[in-house]
């Protein structure tokens, strides 16, 4: 294990809402409403039922080791060999998700909140950010979710309860107008990002307080975070209309530049990104946690904390470089990233289970 | 001027943390840091001279296309 | 980092090898049975110093010992001197009793016995105990042809007295504060609470000041683990002098590089014997009125003991009205700045014209304003602490018409930037605590800083970086941010705002897990007419 360190399995809850939350909230009513249109909400119930039940596979799984994360035991599981293999092709999962974290809040910074700083100083400045909280640990880091968790909430609630007013029925009409099929596909790229990400907590279960409860918190955080995701993109589609939702590639934010409080205060939409900025940095920070992690056991280091700075650098390259652009990104995730997830989020994890239950139950047959 | 600064930013980082290291005699972590470092640095100094890199991507994107197609396929 | 900097402060002061040694032989050396010797003795070690006294005088039937009192003066009660010798001399003499001058062996026990009238008397017989007790008020006694001696409590020099607290104060409250007295103080404690388990333990740090040190903690809720962090931090002390008890903060405190404070101290025996009663640990020092309080908590610095004393309601909005006035003082510049640079959409289109109409002529861009403003109300608040008090007035008329008025009207300044210093000074001084309020003063440079260069993206990025700082700090093992992470639902009865006094049934957890529970659920029933 890298550190000592134990979080309470309420800042488990709060990190897993954050980490579903996270960069998602900004692009989900686009993503999720691109084949369902109006029918998004039964996509999105889909989705939250097929999270539970990874977020119970992976709390199922987790509960099987104890005090080892999957960087640990894939190598005793697989052996030393094939497991290195598997922690490589999760650093670079990692690797890939983190550069698209970086390149999502720089590329909406420079759009949207300081048009013509420079996007490079973006991504600096908010990596060196994530470093210095990769640094100080995974106990520090889930404590500062727990301050941050009252503001999402407030800040979100704010957003919704004030655009409220503006809500039109009508745009939720015709019911049931999509195949199943179509709607099935706006949940598998729900599905993929966020839910088969979360594979990541298969590293942080281990320093929970009290395992007993840990099943509950995955599930309760899968639902909170996923429901909030589909309560959102309800609102987009209520008041922004099908049309508008997916045309825009932060749909979300274009929710929230309706927001008008007594005639007065108008354009607050910046306080609503800080909803994004605050989950974005948990999420981009437990990558990057999980990352070093895996360099530390690939390698069987000491510690994790050096080597933070030169990811650091490498993943400002990766997100230069994966992404020429946020329509390669969005097409990338709604298309190649769907099996790339499918294999590492889930097939993966699912072979290390049934190779470890054969393994019990060959050994339990030898006694 | 770029690679400059890139080279002064890898010279502080590896000022900070080389020498903890070296003190601890943690000499397995100094080269897996020192390898990454160097990653980095030679990556972004070929971004910044403007060394057009192939997006992995792409090739992942090429491999995993009748997948992708496969699993699309299934649902439109 | 901070581990960083610290080794190299360290190397600096490993290369000055030389510490601090006093020269003590001599001092470790046993009484000679002449008292002459010892007289003459005592006086070269001191140099002849022109405070210490000798009193000689002869006791006994026919004066037949030569006695000596050797104390300082001025750190003595003369009184209990003048006493002591009216006894020695004259009242032992009319009834010579010359029975119990024979009962007793030696001429030491029977003074000891029948001869000095005072309460405090311990034997001794060397040099080194013997000036610790001179040195701190107490008066030596030695008779010729004995090796050995009593050293009489006679302290009692001159002191403050009990006075009203000038750093906090409250409207409805106790208004007594310590003093520079340590056992004042601690008399001021043991008053309040008057229970055995309230455990006062004393040493001397400090190896020229010899300055006492007092921890006192109640022993059945304090947390044994914490006690004993307390003191081996302060054993392992080891420096020339301890003049304040901010020598002892800074020493023990858990990490240097922060600007918050992770010591409480307060100068309000109110405050502290709450402390007391939460399972913290006071440390006294003697010669300041100010109190250490450990673990703290980032929220006891947004507590006013007078949350305690008025109405449960009034408490709570007025901490959240605190907490309020901590962004204030905290955001507000950065905030101006990073939206009339960055963000001008979000300012309603009137208040936008306006303002733009005030800036018009302005040579400053608005970080610069907001900084020659911002320094210049510190220059004035510093110099308003500083300064002797007859030319405080002309300060502050000098300051409000250069600030004010003048500023704005050279149109140096607009005035909307008077007014936003105006409101983060003012807020500043809302917080309860000094050491906080002034923390987060510094603070708000940083942001104003990151908000000239990144907007409000600059101002989330130095929040973010603020909260992952405050929680990573601890105080004596206890998180500094508990109870909002981590997070304990009990504990909130008494952190943003408070709950009426029958509520609050448990002890902060975190601080001591040892006998949690304060009080039996207390709702108080009254009778319905």
């Amino acid at each position: 294990m890298l550190e000592q360190s134990k979080i309470s399995n309420r800042q488990l809850t709060i990190l897993i809402v954050q980490f579903i939350i996270g960069s998602k909230i900004l692009f989900v009513p686009a993503s999720l409403a691109a084949d369902s249109e109006q029918d998004v909400w039964l996509s999105g119930l889909i989705a939250i039922v097929v999270g539970v039940f990874v977020a119970w596979f992976y709390a199922h799984l987790a509960l099987q080791f104890k005090n080892q994360g999957i960087l640990q035991y894939s190598e005793i599981v697989l052996g030393k060999w094939i497991g290195k293999l598997v922690n490589i092709v999760l650093c670079i999962y990692f690797l890939i998700i983190a550069a698209f974290l970086v390149r999502d809040i720089a590329d909406f910074m420079t759009i949207q909140i300081i048009p013509g700083t420079p996007i490079l100083a973006i991504m600096i400045v908010f990596m060196i950010l994530t470093i210095i909280g990769v640094r100080l640990g995974l106990e520090v880091l889930s404590r500062a979710a727990e301050i941050f968790n009252p503001w999402v909430i407030f800040l979100l609630l704010l957003l919704l309860v004030s655009v409220s007013t503006q809500i039109e029925w009508k745009n939720m009409f015709p019911v049931f107008d999509h195949q199943m099929k179509h709607i099935m596909k706006s949940s598998l790229t729900f599905i993929t990002f966020p839910y088969l990400e979360m594979i990541i907590f298969l590293q942080i279960i281990p320093y929970v307080n009290k395992p007993s409860r840990v099943k509950r918190n995955m599930i309760v955080g899968t639902v909170l975070g996923g429901g909030m995701l589909v309560v959102v993109t309800l609102f987009c589609i209520l008041i922004l209309g099908v049309d508008s939702t997916t045309r825009h590639i932060y749909p979300t934010y274009a929710l929230a530049k309706k927001i008008t409080i007594g005639e007065f205060i108008s354009r607050i939409e910046v306080i609503v990104a800080g909803v994004w900025f605050l989950t974005i940095f948990i999420k981009l920070s437990l990558c990057l946690y999980f990352i070093a992690a895996s360099i530390v056991q690939l390698f069987a280091l000491k510690t994790y904390k050096p080597l933070t700075f030169p990811i650091g650098i490498i993943l400002i390259f990766l997100a230069i470089i994966l992404v020429p652009n946020m329509a390669y990104l969005t097409n990338f995730d709604a298309t190649t990233w769907i099996p790339i997830a499918i294999i590492v989020g889930f097939i993966l994890p699912f072979i290390i289970y049934i190779v470890h239950r054969l393994k019990i139950a060959a050994s339990g047959k030898k006694t | 001027m770029k690679v400059v600064g890139i080279l002064i930013v890898v010279a502080l980082i590896a000022y900070f943390e080389i020498s903890p290291m070296a003190k601890k005699k943690e000499i397995k972590d100094l080269w897996v840091f020192s390898f990454l470092l160097l990653i980095g640095t030679v990556l972004s100094i070929m971004l910044a001279i403007g060394v057009t890199i192939p997006n992995p991507l792409d090739g992942l994107t090429k491999v995993l296309k009748p997948v992708t197609n496969f699993i699309l396929g299934l649902l439109d | 980092m901070g581990k960083k900097l610290k080794s190299i402060l360290r190397r600096k002061n490993n290369k000055q090898k030389q510490i601090d040694r006093i020269d003590n032989k001599s001092i470790k050396s046993q009484f000679d049975s002449n008292l002459e010797q010892n007289i003459k003795k005592f006086k070269s070690m001191l140099g002849s110093s022109t405070d210490l006294e000798v009193r000689k005088f002869r006791v006994g039937k026919n004066g037949s010992y030569q006695v000596a009192f050797i104390y300082t003066d001025g750190l003595v009660d003369r009184e209990i001197i003048n006493n002591l010798l009216e006894t020695l001399m004259i009242n032992l003499r009319k009834d010579d009793d010359q029975n119990s001058m024979e009962k007793s062996s030696t001429i030491l026990e029977y003074l000891e016995n029948y001869g000095i009238t005072i309460g405090g008397i311990t034997g001794v017989n060397n040099f080194e105990t013997a000036f610790d007790a001179i040195l701190s008020g107490d008066t030596l006694l030695l008779i010729d042809g004995y090796s050995e001696g009593y050293y009489l409590a006679t302290t009692g020099w001159e002191d403050r007295g009990v006075t009203e607290a000038t750093s906090q104060t409250v409207v409805r409250g106790p208004h007594d504060s310590f003093t520079e007295t340590l056992r004042t103080n601690t008399a001021l404690i043991r008053r309040r609470i008057k229970n055995p388990n309230l455990w006062l333990e004393t040493k001397q740090i400090g190896k020229r000041t010899r300055t006492d040190v007092a921890i006192m903690y109640i022993k059945d809720i304090a947390e044994d683990k914490v006690v004993q962090e307390v003191r081996n931090r302060l054993e392992q002390i080891d420096i020339d002098a301890i003049l304040e008890s901010g020598f002892i903060e800074e020493l023990i405190q858990d990490e240097t590089f922060t600007p918050f404070p992770t010591i409480y101290n307060s100068e309000r025996p109110d405050v502290i014997t709450a402390g007391l009663l939460e399972g913290r640990i006071a440390i006294f020092v003697d010669g300041t009125p100010y109190v250490l309080l450990v673990p703290a908590l980032f929220i006891q610095f947004f507590q006013s003991p007078e949350d305690y004393y008025s109405r449960a309601d009034i408490a709570s909005a007025i901490r959240i009205l605190r907490f309020f006035c901590f962004f204030i003082t905290l955001l507000f510049p950065a905030l101006y700045i990073g939206i009339t640079t960055f963000h001008q959409e979000m300012i309603p289109t009137q208040l936008l014209i306006s303002l733009a109409a005030q800036r018009e002529g302005i040579p400053f861009p608005s970080f610069v304003e907001a900084l020659i403003m911002e320094i210049t109300f510190e220059i004035l608040r510093e110099a308003g602490i500083r300064m002797p008090r007859a030319v405080g007035q002309a300060v502050s008329i000098v300051g409000a018409l250069v600030i004010g008025q003048a500023a704005v009207e050279a149109g140096i300044i607009s005035g909307v930037m008077v007014i936003i210093v105006a409101m983060t000074a003012i807020a500043s001084f809302v917080l309860p605590t000094y050491n906080m309020a002034i923390s987060v003063r510094l603070l708000r440079f940083i942001f104003m800083i990151l908000a000239a260069t990144f907007g409000l993206f600059g101002i989330i990025v130095g929040l973010i970086a603020l909260v992952l700082h405050l929680s990573s700090l601890k105080s004596f093992g206890v998180p500094y941010m508990a109870p909002m992470a981590p997070y304990n639902a009990q504990n909130q009865k008494d952190s943003l705002i408070r709950f009426p006094i029958w509520g609050l049934i448990q002890r902060p957890h975190l601080i001591s897990q040892k006998n949690v529970v304060r009080q039996h659920d207390n709702v108080p029933t009254k009778s319905k007419k």
